[in-house]
């Protein structure tokens, strides 16, 4: 009989002065019970009580600290440098996974080692800590959608949340998430990526960022991060940038969509066989 | 904020022959640990392990019975019968809840009086094993859709397992669902509850289906479709003239008016007062999800 193959995942969470959220997505992960788990809490040095809930799970933690940091992605690289998984993925303090998560990954990063990138399209939104909103209108994301900036924050951009990769691919774009930037750090770890891999994605949802109230001023200055990130990929070549803007809006008239559309990579389940496959699809 | 009284909920689960699936179902409702859940099960006398997994919960189920019965229809009318909760659903024995369904079905219920039965958009497929493998996005519900066949089998059904319903609908509608009908007895419910009421629809996952070759539904997929065609016109469901259908699916298609199918009731929930509010909606329901903070 086959043994059940567990890679290890390592997650890592920065929080700072969050102690409100911060218990429900340390439960997520750990009720899961995922037997190949490395679980790191980076804290910014927070002055609510939220080294006291990190102190009542230290047991299960792989690692955990908590002293003055420069920032986000500071705390990201922190964790990262001390973790030793195979599949790796950030979780930010509030947001949380589904009951099924690190099951699902498993089952598919065992089944197709030339996976190194899943995402899924589905996008969820945490009302509170039973409330996931779910909204999927994406059937994928292609590699020239997004350098055409179809995934800019605010249009249908990635969910962080939901993304899992592989060591490998993390090591080939650098190992690390830009520590200068405020906002959206993943945007500008997704343009390394890729040049590296190929996203995959499932129609299953996976993981969601926790709505608050504070969250809803940060959306215009995130779409404005995310422009300006994408305009300094494209800094050296100034048609090239045009070139790609028209692409996009002509991707946006319904009848003329079909010019520059390219494959998306869909990992689907095929009921007869009762197997995983990969799918090609045009978006 | 108190919380308002938890409202009791029954459920009754259906079962023949299933000891595969049933633990999974059984613990994805008793693990919620909802105080005021009232759980039922009508074995239909299973011969595999069936009955050694539901005297393992008997202690927690409210009624539970192994005997010979006349099929699907039939198990859930005896169990509705032993059913006391102001909320009632019922759930396959192949289908499962979410860990958040019980407490999300009650904060609705409580918040919204007027609110007769509910249903999600949100369709999520299991494998075998039980992981989801796919989920789909509805638009929400309308009464004049369903008249004009919009949510015949092959077109779009609404989702039995993630559908809830208040007692009082339940017995203005009869009170039973249909024996005769070994296959589909949720279609016909569902044609019985539209004529009171209408469908309110949630953007939550509520319930997840397991999607496998032998599922009674998919194996007898035409079957089914033309036993609910023949519901729909019994319940004076119509097929609209030729034209108006290629007019309909043109603007729906390639215009998103959905105004043309009447208007939906979608619900949202308010993070500032921390509760559910609706409003209907004419078009498909929009992205945004919650009320801006003034």
């Amino acid at each position: 009989m086959q043994t059940k193959i567990f890679p290890k995942i390592s997650i890592v969470t920065p929080s700072f002065n969050q102690a409100e959220f911060l218990e429900d997505t340390i439960l997520s992960i750990l009720s899961q019970d995922y037997p190949n788990l490395e679980y790191i809490i980076i804290d910014g040095g927070s002055r609510d009580d939220s080294v006291d809930i990190i102190k009542k799970y230290a047991r299960k933690l792989a690692y955990w600290v908590s002293e003055p940091d420069k920032g986000r992605g500071d705390a990201i690289n922190k964790g990262f440098a001390r973790s030793s998984g195979e599949i790796m993925s950030w979780l930010g303090c509030g947001d949380m996974y589904f009951p099924w998560t690190f099951d699902l990954m498993r089952e598919i990063f065992v089944t197709f080692p030339e996976i190194e990138w899943l995402a899924s399209h589905a996008i969820c939104i945490w009302a509170t800590k039973y409330l996931p909103h779910i909204y999927g209108d994406v059937r994928g994301y292609a590699k020239s959608g997004f350098f055409d900036g179809r995934n800019l924050s605010g249009r249908t951009s990635i969910q962080q949340e939901s993304v899992f990769w592989r060591c490998s691919l993390w090591q080939r774009a650098g190992g690390y998430v830009d520590e200068n930037l405020a906002g959206m750090p993943d945007f500008e770890l997704w343009l390394r990526f890729w040049q590296q891999g190929q996203l995959y994605t499932l129609s299953a949802p996976l993981g969601g960022i926790r709505a608050h109230d504070s969250q809803q001023k940060f959306f215009k200055e995130h779409s404005r991060a995310t422009r300006n990130m994408l305009n300094n990929f494209y800094k050296n070549n100034y048609w090239k940038k045009c070139l790609h803007e028209f692409r996009y809006s002509i991707s946006k008239i319904k009848v003329l969509k079909r010019i520059v559309a390219s494959y998306a990579f869909q990992v689907s389940y095929d009921l007869d066989t009762e197997k995983w496959f990969v799918e090609k699809i045009l978006i | 904020m108190p919380k308002p009284l938890m409202p009791k909920i029954s459920i009754v689960t259906p079962s023949f022959n299933q000891a595969e699936f049933l633990e999974d179902a059984i613990t994805s409702i008793l693990s919620q640990n909802y105080p005021n859940l009232e759980y039922i099960i009508i074995d239909g006398g299973s011969t595999d392990g069936s009955i050694d997994i539901i005297k393992k919960y008997a202690h927690r189920i409210a009624y539970w019975v192994s005997e010979p019965d006349k099929g699907h229809g039939d198990a859930l009318n005896k169990g509705f019968k032993h059913a006391t909760g102001e909320i009632m659903a019922w759930l396959n024995s192949d289908d499962l809840y979410f860990p958040w369904t019980l407490n999300a079905i009650a904060d609705i219920f409580n918040d919204l009086p007027r609110l007769e039965w509910l249903t999600s958009n949100i369709k999520i497929m299991l494998t075998r094993k039980g992981l989801p493998y796919k989920s789909g996005l509805f638009y929400s519900f309308g009464r004049k859709a369903f008249f004009e066949g919009l949510y015949l089998l092959d077109r779009g059904a609404i989702p039995q397992e993630s559908t809830f319903w208040r007692r009082t609908l339940w017995e203005h509608s009869g009170g039973r669902v249909s024996e005769g009908l070994t296959i589909v007895p949720d279609f016909e419910l569902w044609a019985k509850f539209w004529q009171y009421s209408n469908l309110y629809t949630v953007p939550v996952p509520l319930g997840a289906i397991r999607a496998y070759k032998q599922q009674t539904t998919s194996a007898n997929f035409n079957t089914c479709c033309r036993e609910a065609v023949h519901i729909w016109h019994k319940y004076k469901g119509k097929e609209p003239p030729l034209f108006y259908r290629y007019i309909r699916d043109f603007l729906m298609r390639f215009l998103l008016v959905k105004s043309i199918c009447g208007k939906n009731y979608t619900l949202f929930f308010d993070l500032k007062n921390n509760r559910w509010y609706f409003f209907p909606l004419l078009e498909r329901c929009k992205r945004k999800f919650f009320r801006k903070s003034a």
